[in-house]
């Protein structure tokens, strides 16, 4: 059985209006780390002219993914950043507002007989990385030996707020059928689900019409509860299924579905994805919507776009409610992890001391025990032993606290403790 | 604009300290109203006298130690407190030893979280009043409170203001014991009440799962078995080693998750 419990989603918020378009940013910020935070060769220096589409950098790990400049125009300079983590660099590019592209390369009318060796190359050149928050480099999921079965497209979207996937969805439903009915007839996979929460009839209705032509796919409608959209969580409920490192092991992939929409654009045009769609919602912001923005784009100018803040004491939240943290200035941009961004008007929450209920312990998926962590993480031989270092990180914990502690914290900082 | 910088996550459950204590005691009225009716005045005098000392001793620990008066949440947990200790002290009891003890439980806990004050009171009372059941309270028409307890039971379990795999198997024990005849119908009720809100009172019990039931297993088995006037010294010595329980069982499924 899955762990979880319903959480309000606010969905509704951000899905009444189409997709607005922003591209009015002046400066671009890419930054120059890719999964895991790795670090990587930059390719251009200051003063360079970069065309839209361009490989401005690579990674030094093993995945090599390439870094593309989102739009075109010249290097204004490469900065160094710091975050509370680590030290990387970050490249400026004046944007021209011209879109030029080094070559034009025209679209493919079949994307399905492409070889597997083609097809994964396409997919690692134009770097498609997951862009449910992870990142982790979609090529790597297909480049394996092990024979995979079971194609799982992730259309739950698990984080309350967040509405980006869905209306991608909707918006694009043809195209992402198509790339998923390439994608099984070239890695020969025999069978793919869409998991999807029933929260919305329209974008139902709207797959149900396309998916007719694609009998090997299948629509799943899963609980709605939190966090059925983690990967693990999604594969147990699905298919009943465990597995040690990756999904892959068990010849399962998982992709999300804005990741299925950016292999389309590698497949079928041999371009990266340099643009997103984002949600932008909470009651800190006048006009909740989901924006279409380039990578390197920043919040503020986003913000501003849409109507600007309702509040001037605000949460502004990267990655989720429930998964992410808030930051101290809009001036951060937008990079592949990044789903959404939740603006919240403050709100005071007095914590007490901990009443011992478990309600903790008994709702963690992972099964770990947050509250024995908060009670002894002066002793890093137990918080070891507990296996706090397995934590996800998805926020249950501190949600269902009754003292409205934040376990969440404690166990993440125990983590890294062990580490 | 004002940025406020905190970790996540940045919603939060509407449950909360306040409304489990109020659940709680919700819980305890239609029991209590029953109570009422059956006894007499020197009853509502002697339940008057524990509820007096318990808030007095609470609010002279908080406005002492911690320079607070006194507040809701204090104020509800000192009545959960004094109902259950009246639900179940013996008819016996003296009113002055009761008041000492009542201070002396609430003073001890705030420096021991784990060890119930219910469970302190208790002791203390049936070590100087050794009590047989003709000392208690003898039910009229004894199946009302059994409903009215399972009632209250339901209503937590639906509240979720309960460690309800805890008092759910120990009912169950306490209804075998009496299909077995080991007790009478008014040794069961005071086994209930015991079941619900002494044995699964959340700050001296296990957190997880596992040892939740394994814990409720044994105290179970034991309140079947035991003279009444022992098993809240059983139930004290458990309130200690909970968190050695939890700890242990832990580490075995940590173990068995690694393997």
């Amino acid at each position: 059985m899955i762990r979880g419990t319903k959480i309000e989603n606010h969905k509704n918020i951000s899905i009444k209006d189409n997709i607005k378009k922003i591209d009015n940013s002046d400066y671009i910020y890419i930054p120059l780390k890719t999964y895991n935070n790795t670090n990587c060769t930059c390719n251009v220096k200051a003063g360079d002219y970069v065309y839209k589409g361009q490989v401005i950098a690579l990674s030094n790990d093993k995945y090599k993914m390439p870094i593309h400049s989102s739009v075109s125009g010249k290097v204004s300079g490469i900065i160094e950043e710091n975050n509370s983590e680590e030290k990387f660099k970050v490249v400026v590019i004046e944007n021209d507002y011209l879109e030029k592209e080094k070559k034009k390369i025209g679209s493919k009318n079949i994307i399905n007989n492409y070889t597997i060796d083609e097809a994964i190359k396409l997919i690692h050149e134009n770097g498609v990385v997951g862009l449910g928050g992870q990142c982790f480099p979609t090529y790597y999921k297909y480049n394996t030996e092990l024979k995979i079965n079971t194609l799982i497209i992730n259309a739950v979207e698990s984080e309350p707020f967040l509405t980006c996937d869905f209306t991608l969805l909707k918006e694009k439903t043809s195209e992402i059928l198509e790339t998923i009915d390439a994608l099984m007839e070239i890695f020969k996979i025999e069978k793919c689900i869409i998991a999807i929460k029933n929260y919305n009839k329209q974008s139902m209705n709207n797959l149900i019409e396309y998916i007719g032509s694609y009998p090997q796919i299948e629509i799943k409608y899963v609980k709605d509860i939190y966090p059925i959209g983690f990967e693990r969580s999604l594969i147990k409920h699905l298919l009943n299924i465990s597995y040690n490192k990756y999904s892959m092991e068990k010849g399962i992939i998982v992709n999300n579905i804005s990741t299925v929409y950016s292999i389309y654009k590698a497949l079928k045009f041999k371009k990266p994805t340099l643009d997103r769609i984002i949600t932008v919602s909470g009651d800190g912001i006048n006009n909740p919507q989901n924006v279409k923005v380039k990578y390197g784009t920043k919040i503020k100018n986003i913000i501003e776009s849409i109507g600007g803040y309702s509040s001037d004491k605000v949460f502004l939240i990267i990655h989720g409610v429930m998964r992410g943290n808030s930051i101290s200035t809009d001036e951060n941009y937008i990079t592949k992890d990044v789903t959404g961004i939740t603006v919240l008007k403050e709100t005071q929450s007095i914590q007490d001391e901990c009443i011992n209920c478990g309600k903790c312990a008994n709702i963690c998926p992972v099964r770990l025990s947050p509250v024995l962590i908060m009670n002894n993480q002066k002793y890093n031989i137990i918080i070891n032993k507990l296996n706090s270092n397995k934590c996800v990180e998805c926020g249950l914990c501190s949600y269902i606290c009754p003292s409205k502690i934040n376990l969440k914290e404690i166990v993440m900082n125990c983590k890294k403790e062990v580490k | 604009m004002n940025f406020i910088v905190r970790k996540g996550p940045f919603l939060k459950n509407n449950n909360n300290i306040s409304k489990i204590l109020i659940n709680t005691l919700i819980s305890l009225i239609p029991i209590l109203i029953y109570y009422f009716i059956i006894n007499d005045m020197n009853y509502i005098f002697k339940f008057c006298i524990t509820l007096t000392s318990i808030v007095i001793a609470n609010m002279s620990y908080e406005f002492i130690y911690n320079k607070k008066m006194i507040n809701f949440k204090l104020l509800t947990s000192s009545l959960i407190t004094s109902i259950i200790v009246c639900l179940l002290i013996p008819k016996n009891a003296n009113l002055i030893l009761l008041f000492f003890t009542s201070f002396g439980a609430i003073i001890i806990n705030k420096f021991f979280k784990n060890i119930n004050p219910i469970l302190l009171i208790l002791i203390f009372c049936y070590m100087f009043f050794i009590s047989d059941i003709d000392n208690n309270i003898v039910f009229i028409n004894a199946y009302i409170p059994m409903f009215l307890l399972i009632i209250s039971y339901i209503y937590l379990l639906i509240k979720r203001a309960i460690k309800f795999r805890i008092s759910g198997i120990c009912i169950i024990f306490s209804i075998i014991g009496y299909f077995l005849k080991l007790y009478d119908i008014n040794m069961l009720i005071l086994l209930s009440i015991i079941d619900v809100y002494v044995i699964s009172e959340l700050l001296s019990t296990p957190n997880l799962a596992i040892s939740q039931i394994i814990y409720a297993i044994v105290i179970g088995i034991i309140s079947i078995i035991i003279d009444y006037n022992y098993l809240f010294m059983v139930i004290l010595v458990f309130n200690i080693l909970n968190i050695y329980i939890d700890l242990s069982f832990a580490f075995i499924l940590a173990n068995k998750k690694k393997c």
